[in-house]
């Protein structure tokens, strides 16, 4: 997903769900800001490098994948951007270290989206935030793993478009970093074929170029993992249940709903807008902020500003050592922190070491990175 | 890049270059040590593949392809091997099919990396050409043994270059405010 539907959409969807103006836009811009906290990122604020959601490609090109860049860019991915689905699936007659890998594919309707969601409550915005980034990523990147791995991420090169009238045009894929997708055409960018298991190029859904991310866009192919079986993917219809899943979300975090349950869409709520909504997600567009802005406006009367990524960094960097956390990049860096925590201690407790070690501190006290002790001294203070 | 991990490429491209320079100054020798070494290495990176099928791409769409691939190369390190000292000629056409294979692929990334505007194509049309030259000295000097040794340590030394100017490029991230 881009800042269409991780920015605008996710204001649309506060908004329905009953958020204020100024929440809903805490609350987005912090979706949004999970593409861009970088380690680079951090480094020029000042604040510490394991509170980053993403990396960029040159970060990524710079990293050895030798065993502890990998357990890093796992933490990262598998905890913001390709939440694993099942980390107990069974794989008969494979060994553990494929089973491992097999494991992290990501998925919605899987146990750690529900602990995703009830970790942030009672959090605040930023965290909630978060957490949606997370929710709403499982349905766009279905069927790929935050792991580089050429047997699960990797794409037979049969990519079938099925266009709106129902005719079916082939995908063409070029590898030319940079080079932009020409959707009339079907013609998108991938990364090239590598055959060394941990490249980094057999990361997420690189394979598949940006169709993962495009509302509009249905298609068939055939994932790396699935024995040989064709599967479809079709992008309005997951992105609308993202959709009103965030609804149920939201509405759980705002204390409007008692609990949070998997597989429950809230398309009652979001019912009286489903024909405009449907209309954005289906528009042949590879960009669809203007439309959602425009929905989002019609739907608060207010205002979006733009994303701006560095609108908050100045007030970190300016904050005094004791007032960091007060902030709301502090704010982002305490939740970001707690979700990779989260989702690495799952992974460490399945029995998976991709992730890395993971110290559980309510049992076996403070071990490991000395960054991680803020989680434990502060998050309990800063709440909502 | 690490300071560390700039400071071993460093010094893993001066062993490099000084080894190289060495097997040139006995290229009968190196002949003999290079035959062993390309084998060796084909083998492994066989047995690399035929494990990763075993382990790992056996589950995976297309798979069989990369046990072919293994048990490709890992014949034809077995075979370098076992031939090494005995059949120069067939050495010498061995070093020749490997640099004319990488000819073709370079070319055939240029002419698609042409297509699509990817400024890349001209260093892989050099590297075409540089392939195929060597493939060229290769056979024209077919009886000579020192030739493929040279091509060899050349191509040693260009890496152990290319290794250095990259451990000093500068990878960080300007961020403009």
């Amino acid at each position: 997903m881009q800042a269409d539907f991780h920015y605008y959409a996710a204001y649309c969807a506060a908004i329905i769900s009953g958020y204020s103006h100024e929440d809903a836009l805490v609350l987005c811009y912090s979706d949004q800001f999970v593409d861009c906290c970088t380690k680079t990122f951090l480094k020029m604020a000042g604040a510490t490098v394991h509170a980053a959601t993403s990396q960029t490609q040159a970060e990524l090109l710079d990293m050895n994948t030798d065993l502890t860049g990998l357990q890093d860019i796992t933490r990262i991915w598998a905890s913001f951007h390709f939440l694993p689905k099942d980390l107990y699936a069974k794989t008969p007659r494979a060994t553990k270290a494929y089973r491992n890998k097999y494991r992290l594919i990501c998925g919605p309707n899987g146990a750690l989206v529900k602990d995703t969601v009830e970790l942030a409550k009672n959090k605040g915005l930023q965290h909630a935030g978060i957490a949606m980034h997370v929710l709403s990523d499982t349905w766009a990147h279905q069927r790929f793993a935050g792991t580089p791995s050429l047997v699960i991420n990797n794409a037979d090169n049969c990519f079938v478009e099925i266009l709106p009238d129902g005719s079916e045009r082939k995908i063409s894929f070029i590898h030319a970093p940079g080079a932009a997708d020409d959707i009339s055409d079907g013609k998108f960018n991938s990364t090239v074929f590598n055959t060394s298991e941990t490249s980094i190029l057999n990361l997420g859904h690189g394979h598949a170029g940006h169709l993962p991310d495009y509302s509009f866009i249905r298609y068939r192919y055939m994932p790396a993992w699935d024995g040989y079986r064709e599967c479809l993917k079709d992008n309005p219809s997951d992105y609308y249940y993202a959709f009103c899943q965030m609804v149920c979300a939201m509405k759980y975090l705002l204390g409007k709903a008692e609990a949070f349950e998997l597989d429950t869409y809230d398309e009652e709520t979001v019912s009286p807008y489903k024909d405009r909504i449907m209309e954005i997600l289906t528009k042949r567009q590879e960009d669809a902020s203007e439309d959602w802005k425009k929905f989002g406006q019609k739907l608060s009367g207010e205002d979006i500003p733009d994303f701006d990524a560095l609108k908050y960094a100045g007030e970190y960097k300016d904050a005094s050592k004791d007032a960091k956390n007060g902030t709301f990049l502090g704010r982002f860096i305490l939740a970001a922190m707690s979700q990779k925590s989260m989702v690495t201690n799952k992974i460490f407790t399945s029995g998976n070491m991709l992730a890395g070690f993971s110290v559980d501190y309510g049992k076996k006290g403070f071990g490991g990175i000395r960054d991680y002790l803020r989680l434990v001294t502060e998050d309990r203070e800063i709440g909502t | 890049m690490s300071k560390t991990k700039r400071v071993i490429n460093v010094l893993e491209a001066i062993l490099m270059i000084q080894m190289a320079l060495i097997l040139m100054l006995v290229p009968e020798e190196a002949f003999k040590l290079i035959a062993i070494l390309v084998g060796l290495i084909l083998t492994v990176y066989g047995l690399k593949y035929i494990i990763y099928y075993l382990t790992h791409a056996q589950h995976m769409t297309g798979g069989k392809r990369l046990l072919l691939v293994g048990l490709i190369l890992f014949d034809a390190g077995t075979f370098a091997m076992v031939i090494y000292d005995r059949a120069k000629v067939l050495m010498v056409g061995y070093i020749v099919a490997v640099h004319l294979v990488a000819s073709v692929l370079n070319f055939a990334r240029a002419y698609s990396n042409k297509g699509d505007g990817n400024p890349a194509w001209k260093i892989d049309l050099a590297q075409g050409i540089g392939n195929f030259i060597q493939v060229v000295l290769c056979l024209v000097f077919i009886n000579h043994v020192e030739i493929p040794v040279y091509i060899y340590c050349l191509g040693v030394i260009y890496s152990a270059v290319l290794k250095i100017i990259a451990s000093f490029r500068r990878t960080a991230i300007v961020y403009v405010q």
